[in-house]
């Protein structure tokens, strides 16, 4: 981008900055393929090094619901090893390839449903939800957070920042209970479980969608009351800082209007460690948001992780810490990515 | 100075501002009184924390918190007429139409002061567009001009200030306070960050335009020769007051004040025959406590006891004038009387 | 002649008034206080212990016999919450210093050693830094089933939460790397080990002392968590297993507020504490993030970092 649209004189320079961003760009894709894979691997490798033999126990307690064909029996050997599963790195090999063929074994919990169906049962009610919640928290913590930071100690910061230090230590799922005990249990105003109603039938129906919506508001809510305070901490202490560099003070200096020096200068600049501080926030988020949905029972990935502890269903743990773990990395890469865009310097390998 | 002195543009009158309030308030700029005329190049020379940077800010409000203005005027003269504007008592609204359009600033650090994240283009064109009613295309043109202005190719507009050089973004910056034509630009240490190579280059530059625009220049720094070379008059600070003002040539051959001696001494001149460089001795006052009378008294090498009984004022209305008890009425250069500014 | 010099001595170091820092301490120090004595305290004065069943009846409201009143069980919720208070802080410090550790470690070599090894140990780093903490907590913790007690949920959760305090390390370490005082050292052969213990650790040191902070409440935090979802050991008595039971016993629908509305707001309240500290330190610190009201300037020593600043 950087390079785009200059004068004949600078086109060396231009092929060879275009040059260094794509290298950018690929060194970036390499890294979450090797943040990938190396999920992946931790995830054939844990069952193996725990003590205790979890493939046993899987088929201990797949034979008490009913009998364990001899496949069947291979594809747990295959995901968990045991003890006469041949050597690791054949083990590993199979791994994979079930992994390409999207097979994670059975439930144990919902045997003999497939662990792929199951996972993806949950998957969209969580990203849905999850997702939709993390944009509101991000966009109006960081536009609160730019508030509060623009004039550090009047009314506003000196209301918001203690609050926001106070919720943010706030376990998710606790704010879950409160807002279910205040908002479902005494007032009744909303739903207190599910995803939607029981008698409603899925599919893309209006009935359908407002159900889901008015079941999603207290998680929403939840997790996005949370979440904010990380948001609106981070950008206050940011716009704090940046409104003391010589940029902002020649902006306004410029005469250019309050509105303009905070979005094109303050906001602008302070915004870029939020994004390159992504990662390890929407781990968080993410982690929260799982034992959210526990509390209100919601049909998404924390309410299977929880389901499958309960009943000791490793194959689902594991098909589902692949998947959480696989998202996470999804999201990061296009936090990257943006970021790339939004900072210039970063397109210049130094 | 002739008869046909131009008008004035600026007129300070007793600026104080302070860090904090009420009673642990600490004054950075106390009483500050001066005039810039049309065209002229003030030169304002002190060490770090004499105020100079303060002052600079505070011409047109952008001091920042906890500093604010706690007495005073600044009077602009558009064009030097009668009629002034007092840029401490305007309304908001009207202090951003003024601000660069009238007033434009160039700081130390280009670097710092340039938005890392915006094109060089798009800084010129929000402030160009901010005062001026034209499109996004003529303002980006209009910047490029500007940019040849001072020996920047015109494509560099859509660099980022990163991929510049140092002296290239110095220049930029000078630029950037062209982009409305002011009549005055304050300058705070614009030579400081580069090579003494590309401070002589932006000197010449800077010089050659002001011959073409007209515009008047206040340049702040510690480096008194540059100021010589430069400046028309000259106004030496320290701890926050006047200590010394008068023309360029005057403060340079009869510097009056023991500090404005020592400052001058302590910079091998820019021509002229070697003489032995001597540093002041001691640092810079603690503003929270000043010594009593002078406030240079405890560094003065030319200490008379009663330095420390009563702080020297200013004299006022006078052409070449210092803060020093040393100093009798007589030898300060009155301005003739039909000269004298109200 | 006398050379009017005066000796400048640097300013007395004024002991931190920062009511931030104060309020924190405070909030820490009576939990510490509670964790240490609370248990012993409340069986003394109300004759109560956390493992007693049917020390009244169930599910009561809160009365002057049962401060916070009781579960389905009937134990009583006050003498549940000081012990809780115990295990919970037990768990904090014990995978707080574990994962200070790591993060100290893992971050200083990543950021100090140059070459292959130091790449790899970067990307390392940079790799568990992506990869979601809790459900690889829960993961691992549900491997276990409990066996350990709370020193191997401690254990579990120090081994994984280090990542972010080792990314911060790292980037510390980078730029001490490369200050002079540290080149210094350097170019007069002084051994790596001795550079990196002697230079650049000193400078580490309130660094890792917020990290050991905040990794004190994020394991209170991943303890809790871990319970509530049902991966820890349902036997021991922290504020993670009072709310993993409120919630399956149903507590919410029995409008047993407090039941699960005290552990919460004690995990609130320590994070709070140590985000008040690390917020004050921070202001201490650095002069830009301070409070700009006429009021909060009453202090001098502030407007002259300001001044020094606009100078």
């Amino acid at each position: 981008m950087a390079a785009r649209a200059t004068a004949p004189a600078r086109t060396p320079v231009s092929g060879a900055l275009r040059a260094l961003t794509g290298s950018v760009a690929a060194k970036r894709i390499a890294f979450y393929l090797v943040a990938g894979w190396a999920a992946i691997t931790l995830n054939f490798l844990l069952p193996r090094l725990m003590p205790g033999d979890p493939a046993s126990a899987i088929l201990l307690k797949m034979t008490e619901l009913g009998p364990v064909s001899p496949q069947r029996e291979a594809v747990v050997h295959r995901l968990f090893g045991g003890a006469n599963s041949g050597p690791l790195w054949d083990q590993y090999v199979s791994y994979l390839g079930g992994l390409f063929r999207g097979d994670f074994g059975l439930s144990i919990a919902f045997y003999p449903t497939p662990v792929t169906d199951v996972v993806i049962s949950g998957f969209w009610w969580t990203v849905i939800l999850v997702g939709s919640a993390t944009v509101i928290a991000f966009v109006v913590g960081t536009v609160l957070g730019a508030i509060a930071g623009w004039r550090p100690g009047q009314r506003f910061d000196s209301i918001a920042s203690p609050l926001s230090i106070f919720v943010h230590s706030v376990p998710y799922f606790w704010i879950a209970l409160i807002l279910a005990f205040v908002f479902a249990f005494q007032w009744g105003w909303l739903p207190l479980a599910g995803g939607a109603g029981r008698n409603v039938e899925p599919g893309f129906t209006a009935a359908f969608i407002g159900s889901a919506l008015e079941h999603a508001v207290l998680p929403a809510a939840t997790i996005v009351l949370t979440s904010i305070s990380g948001w609106l901490i981070h950008m206050r202490n940011m716009t704090a800082s940046v409104i003391n560099e010589d940029y902002v003070l020649l902006a306004r200096a410029k005469g250019l209007p309050n509105s303009r020096v905070i979005s094109g200068y303050a906001a602008r600049n302070a915004i870029l460690p939020s994004i390159s501080g992504f990662a390890v926030s929407i781990g968080m988020v993410v982690g929260g948001s799982l034992l959210t949905e526990l509390v209100f029972n919601y049909p998404g990935l924390g309410s299977l992780l929880n389901q499958a502890i309960l009943n000791l269903d490793y194959p689902l743990m594991q098909g589902l810490f692949l998947v959480i773990s696989l998202t996470v990395l999804a999201i990061n890469f296009i936090a990257d990515s943006i970021y790339v865009l939004l900072d210039p310097r970063t397109r210049e390998v130094s | 100075m002739t008869n046909q002195d131009p008008p004035i543009l600026l007129d300070v009158a007793g600026l104080t501002v302070e860090y904090g309030s009420g009673d642990d308030a600490v004054r950075a700029v106390d009483d500050v009184s001066f005039q810039l005329r049309r065209g002229e190049i003030l030169g304002v020379a002190g060490e770090s924390g004499s105020g100079k940077s303060t002052l600079m800010t505070a011409l047109t409000r952008l001091q920042r918190p906890p500093a604010r203005i706690a007495g005073g005027t600044v009077t602009y003269h558009p064009g030097g007429a009668e009629a002034g504007i007092d840029l401490l008592a305007v309304p908001p609204a009207r202090l951003r139409e003024l601000r660069w359009d009238s007033l434009a600033v160039v700081l130390q650090s280009a670097m710092a002061a340039l938005n890392p994240v915006m094109r060089l283009g798009a800084q010129f064109a929000d402030v160009i567009r901010a005062h001026r009613a034209v499109g996004r295309k003529d303002a980006w043109s209009r910047a490029e001009e500007l940019l040849e202005l001072v020996g920047i190719p015109a494509n560099r507009v859509r660099s980022y200030p990163h991929e510049l050089s140092g002296g290239m973004r110095q220049r930029a910056t000078i630029a950037l306070a062209l982009a409305c034509e002011p009549e005055i630009i304050v300058m705070d240490e614009p030579t400081t960050a580069v090579d003494v190579v590309m401070q002589r280059q932006i000197v010449r530059r800077l010089m050659r335009l002001r011959r073409q625009f007209g515009f008047a220049i206040v340049f702040v720094t510690h480096d008194l020769s540059l100021l010589v070379e430069l400046a028309d008059r000259i106004m030496v600070m320290y701890a926050g007051r006047i200590v010394e003002i008068g023309s360029a040539s005057a403060i340079y051959h009869d510097p009056r004040h023991p500090y404005s001696q020592g400052l001058r001494d302590s910079f091998p001149p820019l021509h002229g025959p070697l003489r032995e460089l001597r540093g002041i001795p001691g640092s810079p006052p603690d503003l929270r406590a000043l010594p009593s009378g002078c406030a240079f008294q405890p560094r003065c090498p030319k200490r008379q006891p009663e330095c420390s009984a009563s702080r020297p004022e200013l004299p006022l209305e006078v052409e070449h004038g210092a803060a020093c008890l040393l100093q009798r009425p007589a030898d300060q250069t009155r301005l003739p009387a039909s000269k004298a500014v109200q | 002649m006398r050379l009017p010099l005066r000796l400048r001595l640097p300013r007395k170091i004024r002991r931190p008034r920062n009511r931030k820092v104060a309020v924190g301490l405070v909030i820490l120090v009576v939990l510490v206080v509670i964790a240490i004595i609370g248990p012993a305290l409340v069986s003394a004065l109300l004759g109560q212990t956390a493992g007693r069943l049917h020390a009244g009846g169930p599910l009561e409201p809160p009365s002057g016999r049962h401060w916070l009143g009781t579960t389905t069980a009937g134990e009583d919720v006050l003498a549940q919450l000081v012990t809780g208070t115990r295990t919970s802080l037990l768990v904090g410090l014990t995978g707080g210093a574990i994962s200070t550790t790591l993060a100290v470690l893992l971050g200083v070599i990543s950021g100090y050693s140059t070459g292959k090894a130091g790449a790899a140990l970067t990307a390392f780093v940079n790799v568990f830094l992506v990869i979601p903490g809790l459900p690889l907590l829960i993961i691992i913790a549900s491997y276990t089933q409990g066996r350990g007690g709370w020193i191997m949920v401690a254990l579990i959760i120090g081994l994984t939460s280090w990542p972010g305090g080792a990314r911060v390390k790292r980037a510390q370490t980078l730029s001490l790397r490369n200050r002079d005082f540290v080149q210094a050292a350097r170019y007069a052969g002084e051994s790596r080990v001795r550079i990196v213990l002697l230079e650049v650790a000193p400078h580490l040191a309130p660094l890792i002392a917020s990290t050991f902070l905040f990794a004190v409440v994020s394991s209170i935090a991943a303890e809790a968590g871990l319970n509530f979802i049902g991966a820890g050991n349902p036997n021991t008595v922290s504020w993670g297993t009072m709310l993993f039971w409120a919630q399956s016993q149903g507590a919410l629908l029995s409008g047993a507020w407090w039941w699960f509305a005290p552990p919460g707001l004690c995990i609130a309240l320590i994070g709070t504490a140590a985000g008040l500290i690390n917020f004050g330190v921070d202001e201490l610190s650095d002069p830009r993030l301070r409070a700009r009201s006429p009021r909060a300037h009453r202090k001098a020593g502030r407007a002259t970092a300001a001044i020094a600043e606009a100078s």
